[in-house]
């Protein structure tokens, strides 16, 4: 999003966090400067949401049938990565085997380093704090937290990603898989597998395949609605009084209402919208609870969100969803007041 | 390697230290390391090295790069899991010295 104050100035209340701005303010200058063009920025983008951990599962399904293409791998990674068809550019992949004896997981306790072009986009925990500095320390009870057990007597061996290699768990081939095509044994595969958090086809994951690989954030949230008139100028005002006021939004939507406008306000922290609008003399509505979604983008995003809820019969009275770049979406749902309680509990919102 | 990577001085199995030193800019090497004596994994290639690109400068000659394996005891004095628990660290040349 380009900043009206040019590059590295953030306007005044801007609520962006520091590195946002910076993020910004650098690729702003790189396509200035002529180093890269705003369109191989978003190819490159498009082509890293494209890939997902699938491409890791295929890998691994092979070097479980295939001796030869093991012994490839556990040399040169990527090699073996490119013989079966997976472009890895200029990735050096170490992959780690799991063995009776030897359980492997992968971190990267400097920033986020990942094998993103057999992986995809690496998931929200792998990027925090907590996961990064604590896996290092106390790997079993980090492994205990995601569901899975390592047995007394195995040697766990953390690899920290801190420069120049990325890492690809070879998990072992769960027992009773014998006879099993590629692809039934790639379905197995889960991405927390491959860096080593998980096991594959075991714990919660197998139950939900789909539901848990990419876990969303849903949040209860309280929004107030409140009402302007139906005329240009008055988002603006509103959003310009709200940003002097250093007020964070989570999201905003505004539609017709009548012969008025009516506009919802979703914000971060409820007292300080609240505190703003009585010294701005907005007129809030009083809180009534919305449903908000962030999460790694991918194909068929909301679909499960929403079987869950249909399942449980709960009707959704409006929805709006958006990607946001980089890789994750955002979607906003209203349900009606007495399912809300319901909703929340079905969906473990926060 | 090329012409441009220095030679690599340490084979797996060799005993080193990691410098504890504390220079500022774009450094790789995880804190919790340093100071630290480990075994080598293995050697992974050369490689420019970071703390002078990030600075857009050659980085030349290349580094060479190692997997350095540490006893997950040696690093944390507190350590409550296994004892053959290790961490395994990529660990440029010129932050490792000879342990005896």
């Amino acid at each position: 999003m380009n900043d009206p104050a040019g590059p590295g100035r953030a306007p005044a209340g801007d609520s962006r966090g520091y590195y946002r701005r910076m993020q910004s303010a650098i690729e702003e200058l790189l396509i200035l400067k002529g180093v890269v063009t705003a369109d191989e920025v978003a190819r490159e983008v498009a082509a890293m949401a494209r890939r997902g951990p699938e491409r890791g599962a295929r890998f691994v399904a092979r070097c479980w049938v295939d001796p030869a293409f093991k012994a490839q791998a556990l040399a040169d990674g990527a090699a073996a990565a490119e013989a079966l068809g997976l472009e890895v550019g200029p990735l050096r992949l170490v992959v780690v085997e799991n063995t009776p004896d030897t359980h492997n997981v992968v971190v990267c306790t400097l920033c986020s380093c990942y094998p993103r072009m057999l992986l995809g986009i690496p998931p929200e925990w792998y990027k925090a704090r907590a996961y990064r500095s604590r896996v290092v320390r106390e790997p079993r009870a980090v492994l205990a937290e995601f569901g899975t057990a390592i047995p007394d007597g195995v040697r766990i061996r953390v690899h920290d990603s801190t420069a120049d290699m990325r890492y690809l768990v070879l998990p072992m081939r769960p027992a009773g898989t014998e006879g099993w095509d590629e692809a039934r044994l790639a379905a197995l595969v889960t991405r927390d597998s491959l860096i080593g958090v998980g096991l594959p086809g075991a714990g919660p994951q197998r139950d939900q395949p789909r539901r848990n690989q990419m876990a969303d954030t849903i949040r209860k949230l309280a929004y107030f609605a409140l009402q302007a008139p139906d005329k240009p100028g008055e988002g603006a005002r509103i959003l310009e009084a709200l940003r002097g006021a250093g007020v964070n939004l989570v999201a905003f939507s505004g539609f017709p209402s009548g012969r008025k406008a009516q506009i919802d306000l979703v914000p971060e922290d409820a007292a300080a919208l609240k505190a703003a609008a009585k010294h701005l003399k907005l007129k809030l509505g009083a809180a009534k609870t919305c449903f908000v979604i962030h999460g790694d983008d991918r194909v068929g995003a909301l679909t499960d969100t929403f079987a869950r809820l249909a399942e449980a019969k709960i009707g959704i009275v409006a929805s709006q969803a958006v990607t946001a770049g980089m890789g994750r979406y955002g979607a906003i749902f209203w349900v009606k007041p007495r399912d809300a309680n319901k909703t929340a509990k079905l969906l473990s919102a926060t | 390697m090329s012409a441009e990577a220095a030679a690599a001085r340490y084979r797996p199995g060799d005993r080193v230290r990691v410098r504890a030193v504390h220079p500022p800019g774009h450094v790789r090497t995880p804190w919790y390391c340093r100071g630290h004596t480990g075994v080598i994994e293995r050697l992974c290639g050369a490689f420019a090295n970071p703390e002078e690109l990030a600075y857009n400068r050659p980085g030349l000659p290349a580094q060479p790069l190692y997997r350095v394996r540490f006893r997950a005891v040696d690093l944390w004095p507190d350590y409550r899991e296994d004892r053959a628990d290790v961490v395994e660290i990529e660990i440029y040349q010129h932050w490792l010295e000879e342990a005896r």
